[in-house]
């Protein structure tokens, strides 16, 4: 009689469409187990995009990942951006994932916090295979009222790249920065604007003042990041992959002594002044150089945060 | 449910005991770095794996002298000269030199360069393994080091990566001491400094 009554309360059959019964759960645990992996099915099947879905569609994409990006990041959308010199490949245009990119360049307090937790990297403390002697060199001097919010400088690549690693972050890549840097205020792309690159000209032409502004206080472009051009030099994660060949040089046989595959590379816009400093700049450097007008900012691949969303 | 449980003890302890010997390893790797003179390379903290798919830290190497070339093994232009130079180098050394010189390649493309195509590599080039070995490491700790050393480097297309010719000799405790910067120099130089190393070593 048990038996019956547990038979009725747990249903043991379903319609099939031929009119016969199939047996689904003949006991308690059965049932269970059935009911289980239906739920867990359909909240599976709920958690996919439907079909039709426009996950593809950049604006729905974008708007979704702005949702996620961290209050001092903006996000850059894929896009490209015009080089200086042609690629290896012979193209004129260079293709950019999608990424994060700090909204200000980083400044004497942000870095300040992050030597005191990492005594290592203070001036006192730090490798001198890290940085050359003048390391955080304005640290010691008498400070502005806005030192605090001034980007920091006499800062080297290994310390730039502690400093991102510690927030989570990387040093954003030559080309990331470029194709932010490509951006005007109100274009994505700067360089179809006229006046643009004179623009630019006429900031790096101005002698590098004692006295930089605080990082909020300099123009913002099209994608919200303040101060790309005009404050400091920024370092790159592979400052150390610009191999500007000796072309029309005298030393250039030396140079193809120097590099294994260093073809020669025709600059796309010669008139670009602004864009050859950067190059040169970043020829120059060594992972321990520090300068006064040399400073940073982070960023971060969006993989970091969707990946931070996973349970 | 008993089969579970064992399984379950099995995999933890396997894990603690892992763990146990990693945070030895990596005390070791530390109370060697604290050792070395300031200006020392091994001071860079990062994990490699070599030809054999032994982890290698920096540190590791010291006590020997080092010649370090960063090449990678696709490569068909410099890198066979690169190592046809340093077996030169090899070659004109003296006995007691050669028997305190070791050999590291750093390759510069990490993502084809696996510790197998490295071991491949070095058989097909006949490198004695006692000598010279690989240091395959992720993408980050290559861009590092390669700043490191001051050796600049750009893929070019999908297959090449055009990269600086340069030999650097680092002492004992991994302070460099000498770069041979470009293939076209004297390598009558590069011995000597290595002579000199090997005549300093107690």
């Amino acid at each position: 009689m048990v038996v019956k009554l547990r038979q009725k309360k747990w249903p043991s059959t379903a319609p099939l469409s031929d009119g016969r019964q199939m047996n689904v759960c003949r006991t308690k645990w059965r049932c269970f187990w059935v009911a289980a992996a239906f739920v867990l099915g359909s909240q599976w099947a709920m958690s996919q995009p439907p079909d039709g879905m426009a996950l593809n569609d950049k604006v729905q994409n974008d708007r979704v990942l702005n949702d996620r990006v961290p209050d001092d990041m903006v996000l850059l959308g894929s896009g490209s951006y015009a080089p200086l010199f042609i690629e290896a490949d012979g193209s004129k245009s260079v293709d950019v994932e999608g990424y994060y990119l700090d909204r200000f360049i980083v400044t004497n307090r942000q870095f300040t916090e992050f030597t005191e937790q990492n005594p290592q990297w203070q001036a006192a403390n730090i490798k001198p295979i890290f940085a050359d002697a003048q390391y955080l060199k304005l640290w010691r001097a008498p400070h502005p009222a806005n030192f605090d919010d001034q980007p920091v400088t006499y800062v080297s690549w290994f310390a730039a790249r502690a400093y991102c690693k510690a927030q989570g972050k990387r040093l954003p890549s030559f080309n990331e920065w470029e194709y932010a840097g490509s951006a005007s205020a109100t274009s994505p792309n700067g360089s179809s604007e006229p006046g643009f690159s004179q623009r630019l000209l006429e900031w790096y032409s101005k002698p590098a003042t004692l006295n930089l502004p605080s990082v909020e206080d300099t123009p913002k472009n099209y994608w919200g990041v303040y101060g790309m051009h005009g404050v400091i030099w920024e370092l790159v994660s592979n400052f150390n992959s610009n191999l500007v060949t000796g072309e029309s040089r005298a030393d250039s046989a030396l140079e193809n002594q120097l590099f294994c595959g260093a073809g020669a590379a025709g600059s796309v816009d010669p008139s670009d002044y602004a864009a050859f400093m950067r190059y040169a700049m970043r020829s120059s450097l060594e992972g321990d150089y520090t300068m006064r007008t040399l400073g940073f900012r982070c960023a971060m691949d969006i993989d970091a945060i969707q990946s931070e969303d996973q349970p | 449910m008993k089969i579970i449980a064992i399984l379950l003890l099995t995999v933890i302890s396997g894990l603690k005991i892992s763990g146990l010997m990693m945070a030895s390893f990596m005390m070791t790797s530390i109370a060697q770095a604290q050792d070395l003179p300031d200006n020392s390379i091994y001071h860079f903290e990062s994990s490699w794996l070599n030809q054999a798919s032994e982890t290698v830290v920096l540190a590791d190497l010291a006590g020997h002298i080092q010649l370090v070339a960063f090449v990678y093994s696709y490569c068909e232009h410099t890198c066979p000269t690169i190592i046809a130079t340093i077996k030169q180098v090899n070659k004109m050394l003296s006995p007691e030199a050669r028997e305190q010189l070791r050999i590291t390649l750093v390759s510069l493309d990490p993502d084809r360069d696996t510790p197998e195509r490295l071991k491949i590599y070095m058989d097909k080039q006949s490198l004695d393994e006692q000598q010279w070995s690989f240091l395959h490491g992720d993408a980050d700790d290559v861009q590092a080091l390669s700043a490191l050393f001051g050796v600049r480097y750009k893929p070019m297309g999908v297959a090449d990566i055009a990269h600086s010719n340069m030999l650097t000799i680092l002492d004992q405790q991994g302070v460099m001491r000498y770069q041979m910067k470009g293939l076209g120099e004297n390598l009558e130089t590069i011995t000597a400094e290595i002579e000199t190393l090997a005549g300093e070593s107690p």
